[in-house]
């Protein structure tokens, strides 16, 4: 009888304390569930300059010599192909620009820019080993402009993933979206901005404000606009951005909801991209996409990102998903989903 | 295990971010509760959500597709709740946990009766339980959520306790037999 008392107990708390609306989503997509918010997709303008600029920053890019992050870092690049492959071959910049703000040390050890995304690294150490985690973050240009946030990967104190690092030391590489620019600098000048606030207590740090200069790499583009209908959906292939930290693709289609008797609150594809090269073809899976805009065009970013591959490029979308987010009878949220198999295949060439 | 999970999992071990989408609205829930029960703050029961979700996204290669999700899902949770929860020094810390969490709530229950008659008869409420709740440390508020919360047996507990099934079956004794001395006296 105590046992049933306890058990009820427990479920009243829990249900009083934690509602069904409570939605983790938004906020963990922005740390491992990548999304990239929906942008204006922007014109690519190829140049013989900003080809030469290209091949100069790449070439220099190469000699440089590889920087060794702190452990907590080294494990989180280690988890993003895209980022393990730029930091071995030496792609990043140390920056090593260190603040010292009510006893924490806030460290941005190494950053990288390049077409698809612009990362940053940096840890934390607390001075008493209480745990803080980064808040209101920003990201802008020297015009002002703020880069949207696509990606976070969090080393925290202790975590399984956290290899040597110092006691009470966390690491974060977040990247932000640099599609929006579309003059491929030669150099970015950026400015980022942070708060800090403690995982146990009220207290806040800063903010913290960083500025440094880094150079800009630019991608192998290829804007096809091709499209190609399938099972009475038209799928058009806008853009893909190949850069050494990524490999991402902007496709649209409208949702074939009059086929059916639901409708879906979006619908997402499912894609992958090879390349063929002597008949050895290599693959690039679907990793991350962004919730369709008002186009129903999604950015799709692959891994890994095949930056040193060439050969004919072909893009399948081998499914189409339409979800709805909705409550089970027993009123547990889950998501229903309705899949469309079929292929869409597009060949492309990439410079 | 359920088609959609399945097929959540399925698609996260490819690198389908929408797995791990299908994932969290499926378990967000029950996971904020389990560890806001370990934890007693909301917010910080939503920090250890999020890790968990990261971890699981993380090393969702090392899970056994064939095994329910449920239950190694919320062993992290779990056990970031505990280490979080474990920076609030308010509890009081014993030697073992699953023998002395289980005993020192329902003793603390029964101690609060005032007659064996009242003892059976007296209605615990949710707000008698959680008062007691605070009082034991994140481990020990983890023993009884997974015994009461979850509903885990003793065998499910020993396997996710790492310990043999012997010892969890004779701790959960020891406990109910000391709780029947505490009754008794009590009287």
């Amino acid at each position: 009888m105590m046992e049933q008392q306890i058990k009820e107990g427990l479920q009243e708390i829990a249900e009083r304390h934690i509602g069904d609306e409570r939605d983790v989503w938004p906020a963990l997509q922005t740390k491992v569930a990548p999304k990239i918010p929906s942008q204006p997709r922007s014109r690519w303008r190829k140049t013989r300059r900003g080809w030469a600029l290209s091949a100069l920053a790449i070439l220099l890019l190469v000699v440089t010599a590889v920087y060794a992050v702190a452990p907590a870092l080294q494990s989180l690049f280690d988890m993003d192909s895209g980022l393990k492959d730029v930091h071995s071959s030496g792609l990043g910049y140390a920056l090593n620009q260190s603040q010292v703000v009510n006893g924490v040390a806030i460290t941005l050890e190494w950053a990288y820019a390049d077409e698809n995304r612009i990362a940053v690294a940096y840890t934390v150490n607390p001075a008493r080993g209480e745990q803080y985690e980064p808040f209101a973050f920003t990201l802008t240009d020297e015009a002002g402009h703020q880069f949207p946030s696509t990606m976070g990967l969090v080393s925290a104190d202790g975590s399984e993933v956290n290899g040597g690092a110092s006691p009470g030391e966390s690491g974060y590489v977040f990247s932000f979206d640099s599609s929006s620019i579309t003059h491929r600098p030669e150099m970015l000048d950026l400015h980022l901005e942070m708060s800090l606030k403690s995982a146990t207590t009220a207290k806040t740090v800063g903010p913290v404000s960083f500025r440094f200069e880094i150079p800009f790499t630019p991608g192998r583009i290829a804007a096809p606009q091709q499209r190609v209908t399938a099972d009475g959906v038209t799928i058009t292939l806008e853009k893909v951005t190949l850069t050494p930290s990524a490999l991402t693709a902007v496709i649209c289609f409208t949702g074939p909801d009059d086929a059916y008797e639901d409708t879906y609150e979006m619908w997402l594809p499912i894609s992958h991209i090879d390349v063929i090269n002597d008949g050895e073809q290599a693959r690039a899976t679907l990793g991350t996409q962004s919730d369709p805009d008002e186009d129903g065009c999604t950015t799709n970013r692959y891994f890994p990102s095949l930056y040193h591959h060439d050969g004919v490029w072909r893009l399948t979308v081998t499914e189409l998903v339409g979800i709805n987010r909705g409550y089970t009878e027993t009123g547990e949220p889950h998501i229903e989903q309705k899949r469309i198999s079929g292929n869409w295949t597009f060949e492309f060439a990439l410079p | 295990m359920k088609n959609y999970e399945a097929e959540a999992i399925r698609q996260l071990k490819k690198g389908d971010i929408l797995g791990l989408k299908t994932l969290v609205y499926g378990y967000q829930t029950k996971a904020l509760r389990v560890a806001y029960l370990i934890t007693g703050n909301s917010d910080l029961a939503e920090e250890c959500v999020q890790e968990a979700f990261i971890q699981a996204y993380q090393h969702i290669g090392r899970f056994d597709a064939r095994r329910p999700f449920a239950p190694w899902f919320l062993r992290i949770v779990s056990n970031i709740a505990i280490r979080r929860g474990q920076q609030d020094q308010r509890y009081v810390s014993l030697d073992d946990p699953l023998y002395e969490a289980e005993a020192m709530l329902f003793a603390s229950l029964m101690n609060q009766t005032v007659t064996p008659d009242e003892q059976v008869a007296k209605k615990i409420t949710a707000e008698e339980i959680w008062n007691l709740l605070q009082k034991l440390s994140p481990h020990q508020r983890e023993v009884i959520v997974s015994r009461y919360y979850l509903d885990m047996s003793e065998s499910e507990m020993a396997k996710e306790l790492k310990t043999a099934p012997g010892t969890v079956k004779w701790r959960l004794y020891a406990a109910r037999q000391r709780l029947r001395t505490l009754l008794v006296g009590s009287g």
